[in-house]
């Protein structure tokens, strides 16, 4: 399982990749999805969040979470080359 | 080398600091003197200074005493017959020299400096030579660090020679043109690159290093080495703005584990002993970590070491002096500096002693300030 411990994350959802020294800014979905990732909570758990907190259907929650995801690895906040495997 | 004498409380020695301009491509003179101070150093601080109007000078906040220094072209002897006339006039202990051109002038001078209780911390011969531009493609070979293809040349039927090895065969990155000390640009032809090497050859002499360009971004780590391969403390910093010419306005300090452990193996493979700057490019697509330039000196932006929590120019005087080793904290990441531009207010009679005797003092020294 791939650690994020080096990704400092504020409620209002400024982040700090302490290891490359880049900074992004999320809305708050973004933000509720990487304090989970942070936190260790494994896929299922986020996605199972995202359908009853965000009131999506777990079809979209997928889709969009896959997304967000993509647009991590890009920025590298998540490695490229290999998928984090979220616990 | 002799070995540094124990002098007490390190914060009440003399020290001098060189390196004084402080503009928009600042020396790092001012940097450290405030390390210092901020480490709690209360002893003699002078300035030396190459230029009257190196705003360094007029920090009367920092410096107690500035004296203007001979050029680096001028030889040693004048050199130490001006760390003399600053020894003459009140203590002296060390000496922290930090720009590349002075550093072959102090190490000629060490033993005579030594002699005349003046100690620094500087690297040996072999190690400064090992880093020079002209030999860091070589040294990176040896030791198994990643290098951008790297050429030396000492002519311009020589760069043509080389041109199409070093040159990007796609055509998407520039080919750096450096001087042996300072300076470096972009050549995307080889005619730019010849009209570069001519440049900067006529300014700074021979050879010129050649160096391909990568895709990525650059990260700086500022390392103290014992002199011994260990590493004293180490603080990445990856740029956040840069002025025109590419140097850093704002930086932020980083954490990730891999730029200190290539700053331990190159330290310990130099046996580095001082401070150096280790400019570093990680590659877009491999992320590979590249070695692009060692700086034998502090870098100008080194106060950021003491906001992180390691301070390294306080480190070096204290190990100078004859201190203890001592373990530093880890630097933290995440710390933010940013530069800005100050008018300082001082008065004329400062220039005035600079300009007649070469020695201007501040009324915190103690000393009476003379009256303009």
């Amino acid at each position: 399982m791939a650690t994020l411990n080096h990704l400092h994350l504020s409620p209002q959802g400024f982040l700090f990749d302490h290891h490359s020294g880049l900074s992004f800014s999320t809305n708050s979905t973004g933000a509720w999805i990487l304090d989970r990732m942070i936190k260790g909570a494994a896929q299922q758990e986020i996605l199972n969040g995202l359908v009853e907190d965000f009131d999506v259907s777990p079809d979209q929650a997928a889709l969009d979470l896959e997304e967000f995801l993509t647009v991590l690895r890009q920025h590298r906040v998540l490695p490229r080359e290999r998928k984090v495997e979220l616990s | 080398m002799t070995a540094p004498i124990p002098l007490g409380d390190w914060r009440d020695a003399g020290i001098a600091v060189s390196g004084l301009n402080a503009a928009d491509n600042p020396a790092p003179g001012v940097a450290v003197a405030r390390s210092l101070r901020e480490a709690g150093h209360r002893g003699r601080l002078v300035g030396l200074a190459y230029d009257a109007m190196d705003a360094g000078i007029y920090n009367r906040q920092l410096f107690d005493e500035v004296y203007l220094i001979p050029f680096p072209s001028r030889g040693s002897d004048a050199l130490l017959h001006h760390l003399r006339l600053v020894r003459q006039q009140g203590r002296l202990d060390l000496v922290i020299p930090t720009l590349d051109s002075e550093l072959e002038l102090y190490l000629t001078l060490q033993p005579e400096l030594e002699e005349a209780g003046i100690h620094s911390f500087l690297p040996d011969e072999g190690g400064l030579a090992m880093r020079a531009k002209s030999r860091l493609a070589e040294f990176c070979h040896k030791h198994d660090f990643q290098v951008p293809p790297t050429e030396v040349v000492h002519s311009l039927e020589g760069l043509r020679d080389v041109w199409e090895d070093i040159c990007d065969p796609d055509g998407r990155e520039p080919v750096y043109v450096k001087g042996i000390f300072y300076d470096a640009r972009k050549a995307w032809t080889v005619e730019q690159a010849m009209n570069s090497f001519v440049e900067i050859s006529a300014r700074w002499g021979l050879p010129i290093i050649l160096q391909r360009g990568l895709a990525g971004f650059e990260y700086n780590i500022c390392c103290l080495g014992d002199g011994e391969g260990g590493l004293v403390g180490a603080v990445p910093m990856r740029k956040l703005g840069v002025t025109e010419k590419g140097k850093a306005w704002s930086g932020v300090t980083v954490g990730d584990p891999r730029l200190l452990e290539l700053a331990r193996e190159m330290i310990a493979a130099l046996k580095w002993r001082g401070p150096c700057e280790l400019e570093i490019l990680c590659e877009e697509e491999t992320e590979r970590l590249h070695l692009i330039e060692i700086n034998p000196r502090f870098p100008a932006w080194c106060y950021l070491c003491a906001g992180a929590g390691q301070n390294l120019p306080a480190a070096l005087a204290r190990r100078a002096l004859g201190g203890a080793p001592e373990v530093l904290p880890p630097a933290r990441s995440g710390v933010i500096y940013s530069r800005a531009a100050v008018d300082i207010i001082c008065d004329l009679g400062v220039l005035e002693d600079l300009s007649v005797s070469g020695r201007a003092v501040h009324p915190s020294s103690g000393e009476a300030p003379r009256e303009c």
